[in-house]
């Protein structure tokens, strides 16, 4: 495409968004002649380019848009809703042609005849502004666009529609067609003045009157002399200008320059870094003199570079003001914006990956979280809703917090919405606590719109919403009160060139795991490594802050050569993938860096089992760990298959689950996610407490139930068999358990414990007794699935009289 | 009319190959492969090429070769190609010419080839003193990779009979 054409797009495309927020802002304050001037200034700059470019429909709709604007900015027309409407239309339409424009080179088959005939009409009605205050009218237009550092257009007359393209910039100011008064604006000091609302108008153009008359004076001498202005007003003015003034020297740089040179500098630091390791250990002086100096010049480069690519969030701001317009619109509610922190600053890509994220929450505040007027005005608020958008550095990352003083979320109503659509159980939700259940509306397929809008109540979007979110690093959180509104905030990293990351040893390879995945990093002497690990069945699991996780050899994982490692002990991380934790076997933990991520060629992303490489501080190359994708492959159930799971109410897939016998022999399972630990106690340990049996565990009281005492009796069942001896002479097997519904783990005393089995679980056949999800056959012998949630509800039924917090991380 | 067309060539095995000489990006002498768990054979791992993350292929292995005597050594070099899916870095034994072929002296690839050569050598190759076999690139690096994550039809250790 023709260079010029292309540069037209981009400018013209910028200057719609602007003009989208300058609209919206114009219909609250309709009389405002800076705003007008300068919408009638950008949609002149496009027709005149368009004409030139022989973007004939694209002219003809400007112009009308045009020609009703300067109707509007010189008052002879005062801005009514259908015009706002229609010029909004227009810049919509604009928008269409560009878009075509820009994929085809063509204007398209699009036809606006009906708006241009529209605006056409619009243009007619009759003047009724005569009492637009004066004074205004002789008030430099274009206040705020100094900062383009064009010259600013004069007051055009009213005929300025009929004006040609060239005619509009001039930059020389032209005494407006009054008396032979001089103009505000034919004084740069005068104007700027003016336009920083320290002087009024009158007063400029009398003491420009007085220059005129004779006075030699400077105009700023004149304006202190008679007590309108003070000297330090003018010295502010004048700094400003020369900042206004400092703006001009941008270029436009092609966004893949940038990405190119951040590359390369992101290389010129590894580079440097080798280097820096070398030259340590020289003795030459003069190498390690320049070398310094280039370490410093490469982080001042790589700042620099970084800078460039930062751009401040008022981009996106700028797009929100039109959004709220409409859909508060359609929702027939009133709802201010505010937005504070426009000039924080955030990568361009995520600030363009959070674009998409940001609009929907805040029509999802708009439509669900701001009340309707009468509502409001019942709930003793005013009518309008207010939502605010702040946006702030912390902590090294980017934050923004959409809120709104709305009705906050409503967690009941989300939890019957969760539990009709078999997202959580009812004896789930109500162990939930509030913010878990609030948390609940980032859950796939939830939506508690009474009826589907088109703004939003589909149940697709707040779970998209921290899927993006959280693909580019951040975290979104989420915190409301009802009736007085409701809070998300999103943590973004400042930037995605590199990531702080832990890298490992396995066999040969180095491997990094993200620090965003990391929990915990262990190192485990031989007698410790024999306590807290355990191998049940082929599966290893590690016992970590009361917890069983499951525990993956990476060298066996990967198949990779025998250890190098020189002592014995054994290096284990923890991590997080998808909400569930599980630990790796490592030969050799080295250390915390910052990490650039580069691509894996297809081959090995088919392997599935790493994200990217990168290359580190050596110049070595490390792949990236794909967590989620590991634990998947070892059999792990993830958080989304679980939901899955609750989904289709655990009928079918595969399942990991505890084998036990009850103290006859009976076989019972549990699905390893509710157990917290396999424990083989000394019968010292039983203590009475209130009439319950408990045990003292990591510093809680948890109540010690026998497993058969839980479910119902079954007469069949001669109960005075004991045909299972304890393992252990002096100690019984017990299990702690515990689920997300409950908040304190239960002690279960069984006979012995089996094993652990992966089984399907299709073939499950009905329970015959409550406590019992129903049963299977695992190594050929019948075996009842347990209802954990129910065995615990009823473990718990009864208080404990001493009941400690639960202190326990899960 | 017979076409001039220039081929990069190398040796492998004592097979003399040959590549169209476009798209050969550079040579490299030879460094060692970083590897990548649970790749098959012929795609041992990756290299760092000036920050870019190449992967390898290990030509002998992807044409089921003999391994030859000579173990790899310092002789040995690495072709960076350009494919489709972006460049590929081969090991080879030995770099040869620059050689202008004549379209005329093509010839299908013999039945007698090897049908693992055979599968990626889009012609052959008659010169005075020896014959070439043109490596037909896009063939070269359609090398499907299966995926290990297959957890839900074959979990690795659960065994279900074992007590």
């Amino acid at each position: 495409m023709d260079d010029l054409v292309k540069d037209f797009l981009q400018e013209s495309t910028e200057n719609l968004d602007r003009l989208d927020q300058e609209f919206v802002q114009l219909e609250t304050d309709p009389g405002n002649r800076d705003l007008l001037s300068s919408i009638f200034r950008t949609i002149h700059t496009i027709k005149g380019s368009c004409g030139f470019l022989g973007f004939t429909k694209l002219e003809g709709l400007t112009h009308a848009g045009e020609s009703l604007l300067s109707l509007l900015r010189d008052g002879s027309l005062s801005l009514s809703p259908q015009m706002a409407d229609a010029l909004l239309d227009m810049v919509d339409a604009v928008r269409g042609l560009l878009d075509e424009i820009g994929a085809s080179g063509e204007e398209g088959a699009a036809d606006h005849e009906e708006l241009v005939t529209k605006l056409k009409a619009l243009q007619q009605q009759p003047i009724k502004s005569k009492d637009v205050d004066s004074a205004a009218r002789e008030r430099a237009p274009g206040g705020g666009q100094a900062v383009e550092g064009q010259a600013i257009e004069e007051q055009a007359p009213a005929t300025a529609s009929t004006r040609s393209p060239e005619a509009a910039t001039p930059a020389a100011p032209k005494a407006p067609g009054k008396k032979a008064k001089p103009s505000v604006t034919s004084s740069k000091i005068g104007g700027a003045l003016a336009r920083s609302g320290r002087v009024r108008p009158e007063d400029i153009t009398y003491a420009l009157e007085m220059q005129q008359n004779g006075d030699n004076r400077r105009l700023g001498e004149i304006l202190v002399a008679l007590g309108l202005v003070t000297e330090k007003d003018i010295e502010e003015v004048f700094q400003s200008k020369s900042r206004a003034g400092k703006q001009e020297g941008t270029i436009r740089v092609d966004v893949s320059l940038l990405e190119n040179q951040m590359n390369l500098v992101s290389e010129l630091v590894l580079l440097r870094n080798r280097l820096l390791q070398k030259s340590s250990v020289t003795e030459d002086h003069d190498l390690q003199a320049t070398v310094h100096g280039l370490n410093l010049v490469t982080s001042e480069l790589r700042k620099n570079v970084m800078k460039a690519r930062m751009q401040p969030v008022s981009q996106l701001y700028e797009k929100l003001p039109r959004v709220v317009r409409d859909v508060s619109k359609d929702l027939g509610k009133k709802i201010q914006l505010e937005t504070a922190g426009g000039e924080t600053e955030l990568d361009k890509t995520l600030l363009e990956a959070i674009k998409d994220p940001v609009t929907h929450i805040l029509r999802n505040s708009m439509d669900h979280g701001v009340e309707s007027p009468e509502k409001r005005a019942a709930a003793g608020k005013s009518e309008t809703g207010t939502i605010r958008i702040r946006a702030y550095h912390e902590g090294g990352n980017f934050h923004l917090q959409i809120a709104d003083d709305g009705n906050g979320i409503d967690s009941a109503r989300v939890r019957d919405k969760a539990i009709s659509k078999g997202l959580i159980t009812l004896a789930q939700a109500q162990k939930m606590p509030e913010a878990e259940l609030q948390a609940l509306v980032f859950a796939p397929g939830l939506s508690t719109a009474e009826k589907v809008t088109s703004v939003s109540g589909r149940g697709v979007g707040m779970d998209v919403v921290k899927t993006n979110i959280e693909q580019i690093g951040g975290r979104v959180k989420l915190e409301s009160t009802r009736g007085k509104g409701t809070r998300v905030e999103l943590e973004i990293p400042l930037t995605l060139a590199t990531i702080p990351a832990l890298t490992v040893v396995s066999g040969r390879g180095v491997f990094a795991i993200p620090q965003t995945a990391l929990v915990e990093m262990l190192s485990l002497n031989p007698e410790e490594s024999r306590e807290r690990t355990q191998e049940i069945d082929g599966v290893q699991v590690l016992r970590f802050r009361g917890a069983v996780l499951p525990l993956l050899s990476l060298r066996r994982e990967f198949c990779l050569d025998a250890p190098s490692s020189d002592d014995d002990f054994m290096r284990i991380v923890v991590v997080q993938a998808e909400g569930r934790r599980f630990a790796l076997h490592v030969d050799l933990i080295r250390y915390n860096e910052e990490i650039v991520i580069k691509p894996l060629a297809r081959f090995f992303k088919q392997i599935g089992l790493f994200s990217g490489a990168a290359i580190l501080g050596d110049g070595s190359v490390a792949l990236i760990l794909d967590l989620a994708a590991l634990a998947r492959r070892s059999g792990m159930t993830l958080l989304e298959e679980k939901r899955e799971e609750a989904a289709t109410a655990s009928r079918h897939s595969r399942r990991t689950l505890v084998l036990l016998s009850a103290s006859h022999g009976e076989r019972m399972a549990i699905p390893i996610e509710c157990v917290e630990r396999l424990e083989s106690l000394p019968e010292t340990a039983r203590e009475m407490s209130g009439g319950n049996e408990v045990i003292q565990y990591r510093g809680e009281i948890l109540r010690l139930s026998r497993m058969e005492s839980l479910l119902d009796e079954r007469r069949t069942v001669p109960r005075q068999l004991e045909a299972v001896p304890p393992a252990e002479e002096g100690r019984f097997a017990a299990v702690v358990v515990r689920t997300n519904a409950t908040q304190l783990p239960v002690v279960m005393e069984v006979g012995r414990i089996v094993g652990i089995v992966n089984v399907e679980t299709e073939k499950l056949s009905p329970a015959t007794r409550s406590g019992v999800v129903g049963s299977l056959v695992i190594q050929e012998r019948v075996t009842e699935l347990l209802d954990v949630d129910a065995l615990l509800q009823r473990a718990l039924a009864a208080p404990l009289l001493e009941p400690e917090p639960a202190s326990n991380e899960a | 009319m017979a076409e001039k067309a220039k081929y990069a060539t190398f040796y492998l095995n004592g097979i003399y190959f040959g590549l169209p000489a476009t798209s050969v990006q550079e040579v490299l002498e030879y460094q060692s492969v970083v590897p990548v768990p649970l790749a098959p054979a012929a795609l041992p791992g990756v290299i760092n090429l000036r920050g870019q993350i190449l992967p390898v292929m290990d030509l002998r292995e992807r044409l089921q070769l003999a391994a030859s005597d000579e173990e790899r050594s310092n002789n040995s070099r690495m072709a960076v190609i350009r494919t489709n899916e972006g460049p590929l870095t081969l090991i080879i034994d030995k770099v040869g010419d620059i050689r202008d072929v004549d379209s005329d002296c093509f010839e299908a690839p013999a039945e007698t080839i090897r049908p693992n050569v055979r599968s990626v050598v889009s012609h052959l190759c008659k010169l005075e003193a020896q014959l070439l076999l043109i490596l037909e690139i896009d063939k070269l690096s359609s090398i499907q990779v299966t995926e290990t994550v297959s957890a839900k039809t074959d979990p690795p250790r659960a065994p279900e009979s074992a007590s």
